[in-house]
Parts: structure tokens; C-alpha cells; sequence
């Protein structure tokens, strides 16, 4: 027998969070792909690094780390609990783990789109009296725009995918911290198969049309970009 | 005027350069590496030299005893680059329109209309870059530097994408707007033929050096002889 409130519950979460993680990232993303891509300071590849070190680590150990820095008992978990904002085994876990797995996932992508922005419109528009402000909403940002939007589809899907992170600093608790993925293991695990089928298709569909997408768009993209040249 | 006194430490060599432009135009020649470029981006803010002074009317532009590098946007120095100009993803006209000053009630002296009718490109405002022909861009970027009604306008190699016949009429077109504008005006060129017909005054420069500089005894530039220094240089 299938349970709807089984399916839908982990699907509305995970689309939730996914979500949510876009929104940050983007929000977080942009200003630091485009000091990386255009500044030039000490201890830069030191940060890239660990921007980046989520995307080749298990996500076991990523959770682990996240468990050490916001548990009831850990470096920011006791602050956070004193000022009524738990974390873990909470939905905001599930963002926390989300955002540090996607991010790595979209900063590539944005920062490589904005490195490829040839500088000399940017120093255009800076002869033409544009401030560092207007110059990246208005000539950096849609030049990169392909590279940008491509890297934010790709850290949703990431984040809709998440299972080892989530799983160590959100558990499995139905109805609250349940995801997608999550509910998938234990469906599997308790034997409700139908239950786990349903939701593989979803993220399977979910996921081939992003995939699809971002292939699609980036060839386009080299089309239009050789036509522009 | 444009008074300047620059050094700067480049890769290979250090760059020298000093001269004073009142409204007329000067050519920088000499061949490529020799520093044309650097100088430009020093002029427009865009690169920051080592040592010495920059003054446009009266203003100091930068001073490094004086600790001063005024950013490009407050120079009002019109520039136009080599290649990749125009903005790929606006129209012509949102081009031209990106310097337009916001300052309400300032009485406008360049109309980008009009502009656009005088070049002849008047018809492709809607058009974007790739669409239209390399001499075309180069116009359209000229007005977009000109409607910021700059002080000083830097053309770096501006012909150097263009075939013959777009070559002559930008040519045309720069000393007609130079006599219409009155403002100093910096070509860089290794062409024979635009130093002889643009330059007011040349200076050449090889691998960062001043290595002469002169003005042609007219001052209209409109039959400049060659002063023989220049000619020198010219047939080695």
C-alpha cells in the first residue's frame, strides 16, 4: 500500500531546500567568483581550495565536520542554541549540508564564466563612467550569465541529491528532516519498495531534465558565442 | 591641456614619457610592445603608472608624490580600443546610450541622435555588434566614448580591423569631429599614412623610450609636412 504522505512529505522538503540552497548560493556566490576570478591577493588558492574541497571529499567527512562546528556541543552549535537558532537534526542541517556540497559546484562554474568575460568591456565601461558595481550587474554579469544560471542548476540538482552530509548533521526524522534521498535508503531498507521506486523516478526525472538542460544550453551557448565573435 | 610625466616598469624595460597636448591631436607610433598601449591605459586610469604626474585641464589625474590615482570613471576620458568594444549583448543604440552623464537639467551638448545621423549609422540603433560591419562598430563605439562629452579622447589602433575603405572614411571621420570638438586627441598607429594624416604632432616610441618627438609646422594639421626626424624613423 502506498503512502502519500511517505512520498510527498520528503519531495516538498527537498524541493524546499534545494531551493533555499540556490537562493544562498547565489547570493554568497556571485560576489566571491568575481573576486576570485578578477582579484589577485595572497592566500587566494589556500581559499579556492577550501571552497572547493566539498567536491572530492566523502560526504561523510563533510558531515562529520559540519556535526564537530554546529552539534548541541560544538564550536558555533552551543551560540546558536543559546540564541534559539538550533541547527542540527533540524531542516536548516539539511540547508547547511546542502549549501557546503552544491556550492563548490556552482562557484566553479561562475567563477570560470566570469574569468572568460574578455576585461576589456569591463574596462569600457568604466571609461564610459560606470562604477565596480554597475560594471558587474550590467556588462560582467550577463556576459556570464550562461556559465552563472548553468552553475546554479547544477547546485540544485546537487542539492536535491544530498545524502551522506544531510544524513550525519539532519538524521531521518519523517515529516521533519526527511529528504528525497534519505527516504529512498530507508524505504529500501524497511522494504517498502514502492515506495522507494516512486521517489527514484521523481529524482531521476528531476535530475535528467537539469542535466539536459545544462548540456543543451551550453551548446547553444558555444553557437552563439562563435556567431558573436 | 594635457600635460604629462610618467614612468612606468614594465616586463622588459622601463616605459618614459613626457609631453605636453593642447587641443590638437597626437600620434604615439612605433612598433608593437613599444609601450603605445600602456601609455593609453596609464592616461585613461586603467592601469596605474610607477612614478610622475598626469594633469588635464588643471586637474590632476595622478601624481604619485602627491599619492593621487584618480579611478577611470572620473576622468571623463573617452577610449576606444583596439577590438571588442561594444558591448556583445546590447544593441547599438543601448551601447551608445551606457555613458549618457544622469545628471538631470545639465544642458546636453552631444546628442547621440544627432551623432548617430552624422557618422551615417543612424538606421542600426536596434542592431547589435555582431550584426553590423567592423567600421560601423568603430563608429558607434566613437560616439558612445563621445556622448560622455569626454576631455580627451584615446584611439588605440583603431583602424587596424578595418579594410581600406572603412580605413579612410574613420580617418575622415576622426578629423571632422576632432575640428567639431576641440578637444586633444591620442591616436596610436603604426601607419605611415595616419601619422602623416592625423598627427598634429608624433611622438615615437621604441621599447618604452621617447626616442623623438616633434610638431609639424602647421598647426591645422590639415597638409602637415613631415618634419625630417620623423621621416627618419619612418624609412628605417
Amino acid at each position: 500500500m502506498l503512502n502519500t504522505a511517505e512520498i510527498w512529505a520528503p519531495i516538498i522538503l527537498s524541493l524546499e531546500v534545494a531551493l533555499l540552497v540556490v537562493i544562498i548560493t547565489a547570493l554568497l556566490g556571485l560576489p566571491l567568483s568575481r573576486l576570485m576570478a578578477r582579484g589577485h591577493f595572497t592566500g587566494r588558492d589556500i581559499i579556492e581550495s577550501i571552497i572547493t574541497l566539498p567536491l572530492v571529499l566523502p560526504p561523510s567527512v563533510t558531515g562529520y565536520a559540519l556535526l564537530i562546528l554546529v552539534s548541541k556541543n560544538g564550536l558555533l552549535g552551543r551560540w546558536l542554541e543559546s540564541i534559539g537558532f538550533p541547527v542540527v537534526f533540524t531542516w536548516r542541517a539539511i540547508v547547511l549540508a546542502s549549501l557546503v556540497v552544491a556550492f563548490p559546484l556552482f562557484y566553479r562554474s561562475a567563477r570560470a564564466a566570469i574569468e572568460s568575460v574578455n576585461p576589456n568591456y569591463e574596462q569600457a565601461a568604466r571609461t564610459l563612467g560606470a562604477g565596480e558595481l554597475r560594471v558587474f550587474l550590467t556588462v560582467t554579469l550577463p556576459l556570464a550569465s550562461r556559465g552563472i544560471i548553468a552553475g546554479l542548476v547544477l547546485s540544485f540538482a546537487r542539492s536535491l541529491g544530498e545524502f551522506g552530509a544531510t544524513l550525519m548533521v539532519a538524521g531521518n526524522i519523517p515529516g521533519q528532516t526527511q529528504t528525497i534521498p534519505t527516504a529512498i535508503y530507508f524505504a529500501v531498507e524497511a522494504g517498502h519498495d514502492q515506495t522507494a521506486q516512486v521517489l527514484v523516478a521523481v529524482v531521476t526525472l528531476i535530475s535528467f531534465a537539469v542535466i539536459y538542460w545544462v548540456n543543451y544550453s551550453e551548446r547553444r551557448g558555444i553557437k552563439h558565442n562563435l556567431r558573436r565573435e | 591641456m594635457l600635460t604629462v610625466n610618467i614612468e612606468k616598469d614594465l616586463a622588459d624595460f622601463r616605459l618614459r614619457i613626457a609631453f605636453e597636448l593642447d587641443n590638437r591631436i597626437l600620434v604615439l607610433w612605433g612598433p608593437s610592445g613599444a609601450g603605445k598601449t600602456t601609455t593609453l591605459e596609464c592616461l585613461a586610469g586603467l592601469r596605474k603608472p610607477d612614478r610622475g604626474e598626469i594633469m588635464l585641464q588643471e586637474q590632476v589625474l595622478y601624481s604619485s608624490s602627491a599619492r593621487l590615482d584618480l579611478p577611470a570613471r572620473l576622468r571623463h576620458i573617452g577610449y576606444l580600443f583596439q577590438d571588442h568594444n561594444l558591448f556583445p549583448h546590447m544593441t547599438v543604440e543601448q551601447n551608445i546610450k551606457y555613458g549618457i552623464p544622469k545628471i538631470q537639467g545639465k544642458q546636453r551638448t552631444a546628442n547621440h541622435r544627432e551623432l548617430m545621423e552624422q557618422f551615417g549609422i543612424q538606421h542600426l540603433g536596434g542592431r547589435y555588434p555582431h550584426q553590423i560591419s567592423g567600421g560601423e562598430r568603430q563608429r558607434a563605439a566613437l560616439i558612445r566614448a563621445l556622448v560622455t562629452e569626454p576631455r580627451l579622447l584615446l584611439l588605440d589602433e583603431p583602424f587596424s580591423s578595418l579594410d581600406q575603405q572603412a580605413h579612410v572614411s574613420l580617418r575622415d571621420t576622426i578629423r571632422e569631429l576632432h575640428a567639431q570638438w576641440n578637444i586633444p586627441v591620442i591616436v596610436v598607429t603604426h601607419d605611415q599614412g595616419d601619422a602623416e594624416q592625423l598627427g598634429h604632432t608624433v611622438i615615437t616610441l621604441d621599447r618604452g623610450a621617447q626616442i623623438a618627438a616633434g610638431q609639424y609646422p602647421g598647426t591645422s594639421g590639415d597638409n602637415p609636412r613631415q618634419p625630417s626626424f620623423y621621416a627618419g624613423r619612418l624609412s628605417q
